[in-house]
């Protein structure tokens, strides 16, 4: 068939699939620390390099080249919870699952019931010594250089991470994970946290929802050009060149 | 599409479910002793449309990768401890632990509940008993012929009795304590009761090992701060709003394909 059909076809899943990506920005506009889903789309070509340019011209099709996390932070506020802390731009936390390390930037940390200190989904929270900080009450405090205080007791030093050179993928749960071999991201040097206040979404419900429109536009304008095809231009070809 | 739309059905839950729990705050802004809650979110898991590293050709490869996201959950919503205002009441059964620790009752079923919830009275046998009429543990009762009752920082309770110059010490208010308080459950009633996340209660006396000291004849008053609560619900409410509009965008989407075909 006509290869503009193909052409208006490959839009019309690329549109889908970047609704699909601001549908999860927008439902995650109140989970501490997420980043929006942003998605690039890259010509796609099959041909052999040596098909003819007119073959080139029209035997294209549009396809997602890629996804990335928009830079955040997300507005931070203050909640004056002395374990909760908000993380400066690019530093994530690092805990510790069953499935291996993990890192999170959700800075609503808390004190387990055997006084280690755990993410807001249970998970351990490592120190600098790569280690989970125990011996914890509900007394605990965080300081802005990222020790850990229980009252006046020095319990350790929160492990900071960055990722410069963005390996890390989204895995659900406020979860990060590392998609090289080495899953150990290098700690910062200098750490600036903010107790007492607590990073909300960096999604922007503007921007998504502009997105959103511009999404949702481009795809009637595939559907226009599918619609187009199928029932004016092959129809003709049937019913006048071939009746 | 249909992912979109579970994406944002999952979104409008939460924000349901965010409502819900401002609303309970809200409700609780006058119950002495309440603890605000505040509902916490994460990101369902994703789906690998492409894999990053996955090779576009012999020698390259992609440097990005597609994974769409399946919407948001509730994590949790935790009970913020913080210390709630001090309200003068002169009554003097009326207690406030200035600080962490929880006062101890005995609930009907034998159980122990914890509260903060400080407004204490008499029942007909003299005892000292919560809102609720359940006896503080350890039992203090209040002789029926005592004149003024003083309780201490410390917890001790005295009394005065009539025709008597001194005072005469009748029992002491203990606190008990959690490493995670937050893990306690809320029964309502303002009580809580321990479970494993919450750990073991520690049992003290006020003022000492990090419980806090009491103060006679102040009640403490719920932690809620209407301003942070009323902008929290503006936001919930503009959040459910722009998801419901990405579930309309899809289905206008999918209408879309169905037209297709003249």
């Amino acid at each position: 068939m006509n290869s503009q059909f193909y052409v208006a076809a490959s839009g019309l899943l690329v549109e889908e699939r970047r609704v699909e990506m601001i549908a999860n920005n927008l439902a995650n506009l109140s989970t501490s620390g997420y980043r929006s889903q942003r998605s690039f789309s890259a010509i796609f070509e099959a041909l052999d390099p040596g098909a003819s340019p007119e073959l080139a011209a029209v035997n294209r099709a549009v396809a997602l080249g890629g996804a990335y996390e928009a830079p955040g932070p997300g507005p931070s506020r203050p909640t004056g919870r002395g374990l909760d802390v908000a993380l400066p731009e690019g530093a994530l936390f690092a805990v510790e699952t069953p499935a291996g390390r993990r890192y999170t930037r959700n800075g609503a940390l808390g004190v387990s019931e055997s006084g280690e200190l755990i993410d807001s989904g249970g998970r351990r929270v490592l120190g600098s010594g790569e280690q989970p900080i125990g011996g914890l009450t509900q007394a605990a405090t965080i300081t802005a250089d990222g020790q850990i205080f229980d009252g006046d007791q020095a319990r350790g030093e929160l492990l900071v991470v960055s990722d410069p050179e963005q390996v890390l993928r989204p895995e659900g749960n406020n979860l990060l994970t590392a998609a090289g071999d080495d899953d150990r991201l290098k700690p910062v040097a200098t750490k600036q946290l903010d107790p007492g206040w607590l990073e909300g979404s960096a999604a922007n419900p503007i921007s998504e929802l502009v997105l959103l429109v511009e999404a949702q536009r481009a795809f009637e304008s595939y559907q226009r050009i599918v619609s187009m095809t199928m029932n004016d231009v092959n129809r003709k070809a049937v019913t006048e060149i071939a009746g | 599409m249909q992912r979109a739309v579970w994406s944002a059905a999952s979104g409008m839950q939460a924000q349901q479910l965010q409502i819900d729990t401002i609303a309970n705050n809200l409700a609780n802004v006058n119950t002495s002793g309440f603890k605000r809650s505040r509902a916490e979110f994460h990101d369902l898991l994703y789906q690998t449309v492409e894999a990053p590293g996955s090779p576009t050709s012999a020698t390259t490869e992609r440097p990005a990768g597609v994974q769409l996201g399946l919407g948001v959950a509730t994590s949790s919503v935790k009970k913020i401890f913080s210390q709630g205002d001090m309200k003068k009441t002169d009554n003097p059964l009326d207690v406030v632990v200035e600080g962490s620790g929880f006062f101890k009752v005995l609930r009907p079923d034998g159980t122990t509940g914890y509260t903060r919830d400080g407004s204490f009275t008499t029942n007909g046998d003299g005892q000292l008993v919560s809102a609720q009429g359940y006896a503080l543990d350890p039992p203090i009762t209040i002789p029926s012929d005592a004149t003024t009752v003083a309780i201490g920082r410390d917890g001790t309770v005295s009394v005065t009795q009539a025709g008597q110059t001194g005072s005469t010490e009748i029992g002491q208010i203990e606190l008990a304590n959690f490493i995670n308080p937050t893990g306690l459950l809320s029964l309502g009633g303002n009580l809580f009761q321990q479970t494993s996340a919450s750990g073991d209660p520690v049992d003290g006396t006020p003022g000492l090992e990090g419980l806090g000291e009491l103060q006679q004849g102040f009640l403490e008053i719920s932690n809620v701060s209407i301003v942070n609560e009323l902008v929290d619900m503006i936001a919930a409410q503009r959040a459910y709003e722009l998801n419901s509009r990405t579930i309309r965008t899809a289905d206008d989407m999918m209408q879309q394909v169905n037209n297709i075909i003249r």
